[in-house]
């Protein structure tokens, strides 16, 4: 399937011939008779409905009774719950969006419902999908919408006591540029800070939000009986930036340096996701040379994602020093060649909608070829470091085990589903690009656990190497961008959310466009949110030394998972 | 003490000083006028004059330096910056300790706890959430103490700067010694940085008490 395939040609005779065509190509029916007695409508208004899915109305008050009859619904059941979020209409509403996807058929369907502005209530879906927990939560603190009957009601990324600012709201200000740079440096709290935050009580462990084994700014309270920990509680949102919002105030083009920041181990995918949404949207396809080109970079930069797991991964477990410093010094290697190409060592920028910003330099093949071969030999000796280490094999192995049932319903994405034994790949089973093109294998584990889960990355790095390989095979010389490509890009009115594989699993793009150069509402949907809440289930009932093992397993960043 | 050459003050008080004492005077510098003999044996060991001083009797060859110069380079010389990343720029922080750029050679090792170390790197935004956390990581710092702003968000916000939750540069919150642009910085750019900082802590050495 090629990437337009999935959008439905645009038909001129309007009425209801135009929608019951439309709704031919797409699984309204199986849809409509799984949700019988329920009035849904399907979205057939070209403005409104999405560029691949089909997007589902449904009223408030059916809302969950509608989820649950997609969940269990005979031969389609939406087991997944891909993303929730919302859509802020001023006076007209919001729009709570949820994203569907079914394992077993691999379609799509979105479901929408709209809130009047002055009732933002809803019941919540945890109940039908235990990952709707952290997604209602940040979707009731950016946009005030009340879920009824979630089991943890709290704020998420924002602090807890902040709860009459909804930051994703139109109506909410952006903050005014402070120029005086440079000045009142004196020791003055000018932010205004409580003083003491961070207390710990008796048999409560706080690690973070500074601790060198959690990647970053997350913090966990663990709950101990001697060594054993009883509860886990995360904090997230410490690195919560608005990159949604800012991103709504900048054209297509700007909006790429933020996924950039986003997800700055994996920029060239998370770039993906956002310039595939928005060509998608606007209509228009990347010629074939850039998209060749855009495979081999995120599989390049799949390769460096990866070796940083695997070093900081051997530094969680124990083998500090050479696992890290060997893995960091085949990461360099990667880094130069995408810093020729695009001029930066760690935000690149270099995809565009449409295509890439330049050509690549001429040395491109051999330089990737190099590349490739200084890779396959850090794989080898990753493998031959680690997997075969029997004290690593000690601490990973039966470690944070979480069944593949558990995983789907947490949301889980990426390696770190399957290692569960769930082989959902996006390359492969919503495909884009040319993926179809090259031949892979879609690795997964069986145990789901610790060690799997560092086994199915490594693993999966072999195959990356094998589709650079086939990519440099089809790589031919050709124009990079399209023919005809306005200097300032438009989109329609409509909406899209476009998935793409990123080294930690699902990133998401929503994107709603009313027309114009912006979007109207930007969510990234974030695999490391959908993972992390599943790190509760896979802790509990380990040693406190092996929480970190299972934090590092997971492969969190944290500035994706608050944005 | 043992060390104390033949000179001077190695010759015992009751012995004649004329004769013994003349070969060795070239060699360690006569502290007083030739022509006050008596004058030069009573006093040489215990009396420091301008300009003149003890170890050049005692030690030839060793060179005089203030003491807060002595603690400023030895300050200097090992700094141990947190580990302490916050954003994208900690990957670039952290690239910069790994084999290829290597910050060992300037005697600068990550240490883990701020009760040991001696600069912080702001490598990141700070968000108003995580403010109260690394303005406390400060304060747990032993003093002498420096802060590296790295990057555009820690020194004023960056890219983020109009999203309200972000807090527009960590100088609102602790006094920042110096401040690296980029977005994210180089590992050259944080070296030059942390070069920067030690020329700093020579130059400050005396406001900084030694």
């Amino acid at each position: 399937m090629s990437p337009e395939d999935g959008a439905p040609a645009p038909d001129a005779a309007p009425g209801e011939d135009a929608e019951r065509e439309y709704l031919a190509g797409t699984i309204w029916a199986e849809v409509d008779r799984a949700l019988s007695g329920i009035t849904a409508r399907p979205v057939s208004d070209e403005e409104e409905r999405s560029v691949i899915d089909l997007v589902v109305r449904v009223p408030p008050r059916e809302v969950l009774a509608a989820l649950r009859a997609l969940r269990t619904a005979e031969g389609m059941n939406f087991d997944y719950l891909r993303s929730l979020t919302a859509v802020d209409y001023e006076e007209e509403g919001v729009d709570v969006v949820y994203h569907l996807y079914s394992l077993g058929t691999k379609r799509n369907v979105t479901v929408k419902c709209r809130l009047p502005a002055d009732r933002l209530v809803l019941e919540s879906a945890t109940s039908v999908w235990r990952a709707a927990n952290w997604y209602e939560r940040e979707t009731a603190e950016m946009f005030g919408v009340r879920f009824e009957g979630h089991p943890d009601p709290r704020n998420l990324l924002l602090p807890e006591e902040m709860t009459d600012v909804f930051p994703l709201r139109k109506s909410h200000p952006l903050a005014e540029i402070e120029v005086l740079q440079g000045e009142g440096i004196a020791y003055e709290v000018v932010a205004n800070i409580p003083e003491q935050e961070f207390e710990t009580r008796e048999l409560l462990i706080n690690m973070g939000p500074q601790h060198p084994s959690t990647h970053g700014v997350f913090r966990m309270v663990l709950e101990v009986d001697g060594e054993v920990v009883t509860d886990v509680v995360p904090y997230i949102g410490y690195m919560h930036r608005g990159a949604e919002k800012l991103c709504e105030t900048m054209d297509f083009r700007q909006g790429v340096g933020y996924m950039d920041r986003t997800e700055y181990l994996a920029n060239f995918n998370a770039e993906l996701s956002y310039v595939l949404a928005v060509e998608r949207l606007a209509g228009i396809e990347a010629p074939e040379r850039a998209q060749w080109i855009r495979m081999i970079l995120c599989e390049l930069n799949r390769l460096s994602s990866h070796f940083m797991f695997t070093g900081a991964f051997g530094t969680d477990v124990g083998v500090f020093g050479t696992a890290f410093v060997y893995s960091f010094r085949e990461r360099e290697v990667i880094l130069d060649l995408f810093e020729e190409i695009t001029g930066d060592r760690l935000m690149y920028a270099y995809f565009r909608p449409g295509g890439l910003a330049w050509e690549v330099p001429e040395d491109f093949e051999t330089r990737v070829h190099e590349v490739l071969l200084s890779a396959r030999h850090g794989i080898r000796e990753m493998d031959s470091l680690l997997t075969e280490n029997e004290i690593f094999l000690a601490r990973t192995k039966g470690v944070g085990v979480i069944p593949g049932a558990d995983a789907v319903d947490w949301g889980m994405s990426g390696p770190s589903l399957r290692a569960s034994g769930v082989p959902l790949d996006l390359r492969r089973d919503d495909p884009y690009l040319l993926y179809p093109e090259v031949e892979f294998d879609v690795i997964s584990g069986e145990a789901g656990d610790v060690f799997d889960r560092y086994h199915v990355r490594l693993r999966e790095m072999r195959e990356s190497v094998r589709i650079i390989e086939q990519c440099m095979e089809r790589l031919r010389a050709g124009p990079i961008l399209p023919e005809r490509l306005p200097r300032m890009l438009r989109t329609p009115p409509g909406e899209i959310y476009q998935r793409t594989e990123a080294p930690r699993g699902e990133y998401g793009i929503y994107l709603v466009s009313r027309g114009g150069n912006r979007p109207y509402r930007l969510k990234i949907r974030s695999a490391c949110l959908s993972n992390l809440q599943a790190l509760r289930d896979m802790t509990i009932g380990h040693y406190v030394a092996d929480a970190v093992v299972i934090l590092g397993s997971i492969d969190i960043v944290l500035c994706e998972v608050d944005r | 003490m043992a060390m104390t050459p033949s000179g001077p003050s190695a010759a015992s008080p009751g012995a004649p000083v004329e004769a013994p004492a003349a070969p060795a005077q070239p060699e360690i510098a006569p502290l007083l006028p030739a022509e006050h003999p008596a004058e030069e044996l009573a006093l040489t060991p215990v009396e420091h004059r301008p300009g003149q001083a003890l170890y050049k009797t005692l030690l030839p060859g060793v060179l005089q330096v203030p003491a807060d110069l002595v603690l400023a380079m030895g300050r200097k010389s090992s700094l141990w910056p947190m580990t302490f990343g916050l954003a994208c720029c900690a990957i670039e922080m952290i690239a910069t300790y790994m084999a290829h750029y290597d910050l060992d050679r300037f005697g600068i090792v990550p240490w883990p706890s701020p009760r040991q170390s001696d600069v912080m790197i702001v490598a990141g935004t700070v968000t108003k959430k995580m403010a109260p956390a690394v303005k406390l990581l400060y304060e747990q710092m032993p003093n002498p103490k420096w802060v590296i702003s790295m990057g555009a968000c820690a020194t004023n916000g960056g890219p983020y700067t109009r999203y309200d939750r972000v807090l527009q540069g960590v100088d609102k919150i602790v006094p920042v010694d110096v401040y690296v642009p980029g977005c994210p910085p180089r590992p050259e750019a944080l070296i030059d940085a942390l070069v920067s900082l030690q020329e700093k802590i020579m130059e400050e050495r005396k406001a900084l008490g030694a």
